[in-house]
């Protein structure tokens, strides 16, 4: 076998055994760390949204937060108006989809750093709005979610469920010619487009990819907690899916839930300073990264295993 | 004769600095050109120029007749111009396999088959099958001018645009590189990846009087001379040039 399917087989079968493992967890969890464990899997899927659009595409984009409360609402909408869930579900990944094309578009226009100032204003634009507009979204108080809360473990595994499917999506889709050309664009884009590719076009479809998962994220977020309000478009909740995506392994499906957890874990451990050490170690996290391992968690283990598996060959040879 | 590609007054100005001026110059179908001259002359620039990377601030590019002035860089590449530049361009995050397939699939994104034979056809004609599995950053220098090559063909240009495409490469591999080039220009009577003319730009005054059906030399920004290898060569500009940078 050569070394690359090798290596494919044995991410293959750590991905299923770890995907596996959370999915018993649940049997071995109290209630409160099954709730827990429901939001990482959201937090994941919602990184994984912005890891699309920078780990994939290279974009830095500080614009998540407006699908993450565009997919709430149109959630709450969809429930209140009676549609059911699951074909709420399909009105947020639609509306998180057209807004990922209207934002892309008006975002792959600006050049350089100006991009990532471009949709940090869209994303604070966005929850000035929302919390103005009292009437749609109730602004601070929010809207309560009508429906009937399923249970925890019942959630969880509809989050889970979730969860694998956007996370298979997402790896069929960057395994595709599409997601080729995204990673094209990422590592040098006037080269891809000398290469004849249209690369705008390329950029504005992985903004409505991630914007239909983002979406899909903070609707199901909204569902979970049966709560919604404004504060769903604060801009904090980009930062969030940054550090995630960072901490975790940016390039990698894996790497924004590995992410998401190891800081709701860290949250969890500290809770009553965690105000004051988030900032810090959100600071100290990023230097981190850039200077010593920048693609992640994930990253590094791979780097390792890598190493370990070399090793191995150099000795049997 | 039929020409292939066309300027007319074709001229970069940046920051009121005239780095290309008012270039006329044809290249017929079949031939290659070798372009020749001193560092900063512009012949990187001129090639940018035909390749769609950058616009010219004055003159026109024609390709079969067809205005490209003002088209952006993909609109080169699909109306059959690929470009080599200078700097080694294989992206070096993606295997060479993915660079290659990168390339190929542009015009047929979702037929597999066509992508797969194409990419195996290219794969073999570069040589390039015992590194597929290697991120590009592992290739030698060597190795990423012949993928550099290899990428370039693979939207079967009508025209090649290479700068220095051997330059630094170790004598066997700019060898194969060079007769790669004259191979798929020479014998173009429909094989695959075949040219319909090349330019392509070279210090090496060997390589270029041997390469060149024609050879011009430019020096800030414009043609010196233009014509076959014998005659640029009696040039007393380029006489004077080859005396001091000559490389034989
Ligand atoms: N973007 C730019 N802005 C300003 N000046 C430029 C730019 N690009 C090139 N130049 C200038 O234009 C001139 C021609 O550069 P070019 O790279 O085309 O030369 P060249 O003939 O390819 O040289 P070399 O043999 O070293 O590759 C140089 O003086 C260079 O400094
Ligand atoms: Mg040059």
């Amino acid at each position: 076998m050569s070394g690359g399917s090798k290596r494919y087989l044995m991410k293959a079968v750590a991905s299923s055994v770890a995907v596996t493992s959370i999915g018993v967890l649940p049997l071995f969890l109290g209630r409160f760390q099954v709730v827990l464990l429901t939001e990482v899997i959201i937090w994941g899927v919602f990184a994984l949204s912005f890891n699309l659009i920078y780990g994939y595409t290279g974009m830095l984009s500080f614009g998540q937060s407006m699908f993450f409360g565009a997919g709430a609402y149109i959630l709450t909408y969809g429930i209140i108006w009676e549609f059911g869930l699951p074909l709420s579900l399909v009105m947020v990944a639609l509306g998180g989809a057209l807004l990922g094309l209207i934002v892309g578009a008006v975002a792959v226009r600006v050049r350089g750093a100006k991009f990532f100032l471009v949709t940090l204003v869209g994303a604070i634009l966005f929850h000035l709005i929302a919390l103005d507009n009292r009437w749609l979204t109730g602004g601070d108080d929010g809207l309560l979610v009508p429906l009937q809360f399923r249970g925890i473990t019942e959630n969880f595994y509809l989050i889970y469920g979730f969860g694998l499917f956007v996370g298979l999506v997402t790896f069929a889709i960057v395994k595709s010619p599409v997601g080729l050309v995204f990673r094209m664009i990422k590592g040098d884009r006037e080269r891809a487009e000398l290469l004849g590719y249209w690369t705008d076009g390329y950029r504005i479809l992985s903004f409505a990819i991630g914007g239909a998962i983002a979406a899909l994220a903070g609707g199901l977020y909204g569902y979970t907690t049966g709560f919604v309000s404004a504060d769903f478009f604060h801009w904090s909740y980009s930062a969030d899916a940054v550090v995630w995506t960072v901490l975790g392994g940016s390039g990698t499906i894996a790497g924004p839930f590995v992410g998401a957890a190891l800081l709701t874990f860290i949250r969890e451990v500290l809770s009553s300073t965690w105000g004051v050490v988030y900032p810090v170690l959100v600071g100290l996290l990023l230097v981190g990264l850039v200077l010593g391992f920048p693609d992640g968690v994930v990253g590094l283990l791979g780097r390792i295993s890598s190493r370990y598996s070399d090793k191995k060959g150099a000795d049997g040879g | 004769m039929k020409e292939l590609l066309v300027t007319r007054g074709l001229g970069l100005e940046i920051d009121r600095k005239n780095i290309i001026r008012d270039v006329d110059t044809s290249l017929a179908v079949g031939e290659i050109k070798g372009v020749m001259g001193p560092n900063g002359a512009g012949k990187s620039t001129f090639l940018r120029l035909l390749a769609g990377e950058l616009c010219p601030t004055s003159g026109e590019i024609a390709l079969r007749g067809e205005d490209m002035t003002s088209k952006p860089a993909r609109e080169f590449n699909k109306s059959g111009i690929s470009y080599v530049s200078q700097r080694p361009g294989p992206f070096p995050d993606l295997t060479v396999e993915e660079n290659v397939r990168g390339a190929v699939q542009r015009g047929s994104l979702f037929s597999r088959r066509s992508v797969r034979s194409k990419v195996d056809t290219l794969v073999d004609l570069i040589g390039i099958q015992a590194k597929l599995g290697l991120s590009a950053r592992e290739l030698s220098y060597g190795e990423m001018r012949t993928l550099d090559v290899g990428m370039a063909l693979a939207s079967e240009p009508v025209l090649l645009l290479a700068d220095e495409p051997t330059a630094g490469v170790s004598g066997d591999v700019a060898d194969e590189i060079i007769t790669l080039l004259k191979g798929l220009c020479r014998s173009n009577d429909g094989r695959r990846f075949g040219l319909d003319g090349l330019i392509f730009v070279e210090h090496d005054k060997g390589t270029v009087f041997h390469l060149a059906d024609r050879v011009g030399f430019l020096r800030e920004g414009r043609f010196v001379v233009e014509g076959s290898p014998e005659e640029v060569r009696e040039n007393r500009a380029v006489v004077q040039y080859l005396a001091e940078h000559g490389v034989d």
